[in-house]
């Protein structure tokens, strides 16, 4: 049996060298040509090196179409619905599923196209990223193998992966290869539905707002015409957020009560908060204070997960600092850091360098040094340079209204110097 | 003393070129996009 694509896959995810699984088996040289798949093992090689992996030579399945076109079928199935539901439950339960009822195939595609969906699967449920790094390293060894559609899949893994680990560039770097081929590409309709989607997100996060409009007016059509609803709130939601960014106030807030329209037609009450909150941010915008924190109040209020207050629970301490509410701003800053302590995410402790600056800023005896300096110092670790914009000038004004003008003008200029950065300019003379 | 006045002209200059940086972005309301799954930050802050 062939099983060189299976050896391989298991080595490389644990980590493990040739050398070592070798010794005592075969000799390096050999392992290698089994892992090419160019000899055929014996089968006390093949049971030696499996064992030694911890892998279970009795879940071999020798090339037998009819159960690998049955497996595939299953397997499509899991991931047609994991990723069209977005249920992290699901995911968890596939997952299960998959690895305790799934043969070691001979077929190499077959067991490619596995690796490569149990992987988006573990990526949707986000636990342990070192683990997945090991996955897509292992994965990357059999690229030449790869058929487009195993291609697609191995590339957005990456752009996922590397877009959750904040490194942006190469994120985009992989999505930029998949809109090249896209056409190539054999992608059901739902499938492309779902990448314009995505790509629409990315998009707008990286300011691109006409191209996510394109995008996620694709994906609109599609949802719609299969009538999925929670999706097409969604597609609604982002819509608004286009127009927000690009002015249409009107058209954004008319985009929300889509949105909220549908909730309310199609009982989907727990996406409410999520709308409330981007209302909130649109009247914000607008200089509407009062209203904004109407929103944010009534967003936190129809939020079921914690961890979604937190974008919350800052945009409202911000409009109650500009109203210079200083009671509300330390109660929310201070119920803000609790929830942070209770959901012990260490990928929320932003939100726990904001709450402690406005909570500092408002009490009675003003800004600590100590808390703006680890707070910009933080924002400096994460390159957020509007952030370390902001609170520099927070500091300096606070040096100022103190008399310390030689630690204010240091600070207004640090602020100057990420607010170029943060617009992407480099001498005043571009301003 | 002139060495305050001008550390004062200093810091007007520097306070006010600072602010307009912040408010030529328009950076007002961060917005909340949908997430496709939790870990995938889809939580932005313009």
């Amino acid at each position: 049996m062939k099983i060189g694509h299976l050896i391989r896959a298991e080595r490389v995810r644990q980590d493990m060298k040739q050398i070592v699984l070798a010794k005592g088996i075969c000799t390096p040289s050999y392992l290698s040509k089994i892992e090419r798949n160019q000899i055929e093992p014996s089968e006390d090689i093949t049971e030696m090196l499996m064992e030694r992996l911890g892998m279970d030579p009795g879940k071999l399945q020798e090339n037998d179409e009819e159960t690998e076109l049955e497996f595939e079928k299953m397997l499509m199935e899991s991931y047609r619905l994991v990723i069209t539901s977005r249920d992290m439950e699901l995911a968890k339960e596939k997952i299960d599923f998959l690895e305790k009822n799934s043969p070691w195939f001979e077929n190499d595609s077959l067991h490619y196209t596995y690796l490569l969906i149990l992987l988006r699967f573990r990526l949707i449920v986000g636990k342990d990223f070192n683990e997945m790094e090991k996955e897509i390293e292992a994965l990357s060894h059999s690229v030449g193998e790869f058929d487009a559609y195993q291609m697609y899949l191995f590339k957005m893994n990456n752009a996922l992966y590397y877009y959750n680990s904040g490194i942006q560039k190469k994120a985009t770097s992989f999505f930029q290869e998949i809109m090249d081929n896209l056409e190539k590409i054999p992608l059901s309709d739902w499938e492309k539905a779902e990448f314009h989607y995505t790509i629409s997100i990315i998009y707008i996060a990286e300011g691109q707002i006409f191209i996510a409009i394109e995008y996620i007016r694709k994906a609109l059509d599609f949802f719609m015409g299969n009538l999925m609803m929670k999706r097409v709130l969604e597609c609604y939601i982002i819509i608004g957020i286009t127009r927000k960014r690009t002015e249409q106030f009107p058209e954004a807030l008319e985009a929300y009560s889509k949105a909220m329209q549908i909730c309310e037609e199609f009982n989907l009450h727990s996406e409410k908060g999520i709308i409330y909150h981007n209302i909130g941010s649109l009247n914000s915008t607008l200089r509407n204070s009062e209203q904004a924190i109407e929103y944010f109040l009534k967003s936190i209020e129809s939020k079921s997960e914690n961890d979604e207050m937190m974008i919350t629970i800052f945009c409202l301490i911000v409009e109650y600092s500009k109203l210079n509410m200083k009671k509300n701003v330390i109660h929310w800053a201070e119920g803000g850091i609790n929830l942070y302590h209770k959901l012990n995410d260490e990928s929320l402790i932003s939100y726990f360098h904001h709450f402690n600056f406005y909570k500092s800023l408002h009490s009675e005896g003003g800004l600590s040094v100590e808390i703006a300096e680890l707070a910009i110092q933080h924002f400096k670790e994460i390159q957020d340079f509007r952030h370390i914009n902001k609170y520099c000038i927070a500091l300096a004004e606070w040096y100022y209204n103190n008399r310390k003008y030689k630690l204010s003008s240091s600070y207004y200029r640090e602020a100057n110097r990420y607010g170029y950065i943060y617009n992407k300019v480099e001498k005043w003379e571009d301003l | 003393m002139k060495k305050i006045v001008m550390a004062f002209l200093l810091i007007v200059v520097l306070g006010l070129a600072a602010q307009a940086n912040t408010a030529s972005a328009n950076n007002s309301g961060a917005d909340q996009l949908p997430r496709v799954f939790k870990t995938f930050s889809y939580t932005i802050q313009d």
